[in-house]
């Protein structure tokens, strides 16, 4: 397999993993707001960093996929 | 405030005649009137998504989400747009690849020609009506009804409803597609430095971050994490609303169609990773607002946290110019919507470009109209009632997403099991069948149905084939 499907998959993983995070109290525990970052309580914050962790995925994922998949 | 308002309300209208006449002269077949000339660069393709998909939803109703449910809206939203923006261009290179081999002038007569079945066609457009009218009027209702309190002696709230479909129309009716996507980036520009400017002063009214969340603690800590004060945002609901989020370029024609206007794949990546930035300076403006809102209007209804916290707290440059992004937001989301449900119409003629083109004219009035009298009679819940829309639409995604990314001719079963879907939906809606199943979503549960009916069709064929 070459270089960049390898990143491509690494890059579907890594947007799967994020997603199912999310939904898990990892993220979203109930009812709790502390440890805080910054005076953000933790649901914003970790919220915040997986939102720029999909976007960087995004970006990894559209370098790859444009060396992949040629439009035709 | 109002002096201010009507120099930018004029800069605003002049705008929107130069880059409908722009429009016109650029203009030269029906497929540029409808496509936009499919020739879309980056910078253009990301206003004109982003005002497609913000709007007066983002503008008011997710500030108040944040307001009224907490933190847990950026769970709802900003999370589930990071993976469309992935879908985007996922889905985009699969629509455009199937577009240069079959030809594109809407999704619903892309479908017919990919399921071989007119059906394929009909209950993705039905869904679209169904869906978009609904969400467009509340929009447009949103606006008007704040425009009245603005200026409670100008005119009535079905004034200013017809006021915003009429101008709607004009400049549709007259520039087209690319009309909307001119107006669109400059409804973009409006929107993210108005709620850019609106986000900061809420901080720098309270204080600081660390002062805005300490008042937020002490006004209600079950702000700040889930399931909200209201207890919303369950698990089971941030799923389900994630999955209709996600599929959202492939549900709803106003996205896919802005993918496919694209001038080449490309600009189709810039605008997705354009969009990833410019969404998250949005969210951190609506989340900033909407806690804003809880320290300062923790008990006011909807309109009076809109009015106070976007205009009346405000500088009155700010205010007015509040004001002319709100009217500028609506006004390029309902054209987007309905001019998408004109351009799926036409896809679904066939004979005669030239009278399929005056039947889609028609076609855009009359469901102008159809939008203009749900607008009057229509409820208040913005969110909830986009969050519908785009549930509802999602029942149709499997049929787009497995026509568009299959070589071979799918599954008839597709159709018929999201038609079923949508059908039962609907029936939840009107409360003919419960809404939930055994302590279970059934906008959920359906979705789930789908994605399994999907894969088994998709496997069993393989193996006939």
């Amino acid at each position: 397999m070459n270089r960049y499907k390898i990143i491509w998959h690494i890059v579907r993983i890594g947007m799967l993993i994020l997603i199912i995070l999310v939904f898990t109290p990892l993220i979203i525990p109930k009812g709790k707001y502390a440890p805080e970052l910054f005076h953000l309580p933790y649901t914003l914050w970790t919220g915040i960093i997986v939102y720029l962790g999909m976007v960087a995925l995004t970006l990894l994922g559209i370098w790859v996929h444009s060396k992949l998949f040629r439009e035709q | 405030m109002i002096t201010w308002f009507w120099i930018l309300a004029v800069a605003f209208i002049l705008l929107l005649v130069l880059v409908s006449t722009k429009a016109v002269r650029q203009s030269k077949s029906i497929d540029d009137f409808m496509l936009a000339g499919s020739s879309v660069g980056a910078v253009l393709g990301i206003l004109t998504y982003a005002a497609a998909l913000f709007s007066a939803f983002i503008f008011i109703g997710v500030p108040d989400f944040f307001r009224i449910n907490g933190v847990g809206a950026w769970i709802f939203l900003p999370v589930s747009d990071g993976v469309m923006f992935f879908m985007i261009f996922w889905f985009g290179y699969h629509l455009r690849q199937k577009a240069t081999e079959i030809g594109y002038k809407g999704m619903s007569g892309m479908l017919v020609t990919i399921y071989r079945t007119k059906w394929a066609g009909y209950i993705v457009f039905l869904a679209a009506f169904i869906f978009l009218i609904p969400y467009v009027a509340i929009q447009i209702r949103g606006i008007s009804m704040f425009l009245t309190a603005i200026f409670p002696d100008t005119l009535p709230h079905y004034g200013w409803a017809i006021l915003i479909i009429s101008m709607m129309l004009i400049y549709s009716e007259i520039g087209g597609l690319k009309a909307i996507v001119f107006s669109d980036a400059i409804q973009g520009v409006l929107l993210l430095s108005v709620l850019i400017i609106i986000g900061y002063n809420s901080v720098h009214h309270i204080g600081n971050i660390e002062a805005l969340f300490s008042q937020v603690k002490q006004v209600d800590p079950s702000l700040l994490s889930t399931p909200g004060p209201k207890g919303l945002f369950t698990t089971q609901f941030l799923i389900a609303s994630f999955l209709v989020i996600v599929l959202l370029p492939a549900s709803q024609p106003q996205f896919s169609s802005r993918i496919a206007i694209m001038k080449n794949m490309k600009e189709t990546y810039r605008m997705a990773a354009g969009l990833g930035v410019v969404a998250f300076l949005v969210f951190v403006a609506t989340a900033l607002i909407g806690m804003y809102g809880s320290v300062m209007y923790t008990t006011s209804s909807t309109q009076e946290f809109v009015e106070n916290a976007l205009l009346f707290d405000q500088p009155d440059m700010v205010a007015a110019l509040a004001i002319v992004g709100l009217f500028a937001a609506v006004l390029s989301t309902s054209n987007a919507q309905i001019f998408a449900l004109g351009s799926e119409f036409r896809s679904l003629l066939s004979g005669n470009d030239k009278k399929n083109f005056r039947h889609t004219k028609i076609a855009l009035f009359i469901f102008a109209m159809i939008v203009l009298v749900f607008s009057v009679i229509i409820g208040d819940e913005l969110v909830l009632l986009a969050r519908m829309s785009f549930a509802g639409t999602a029942m149709i995604a499997p049929v787009v997403i497995i026509g568009v990314i299959s070589k071979r001719t799918p599954g008839i079963e597709i159709v018929i099991a999201s038609a079923i879907a949508l059908f039962l939906f609907l029936c939840s809606l009107v409360k003919l069948i419960p809404s939930e199943i055994m302590g279970w979503r059934l906008d959920l549960l359906l979705m789930i149905a789908l994605f399994i009916i999907s894969v088994i069709s998709i496997f069993v064929r393989k193996l006939n084939q």
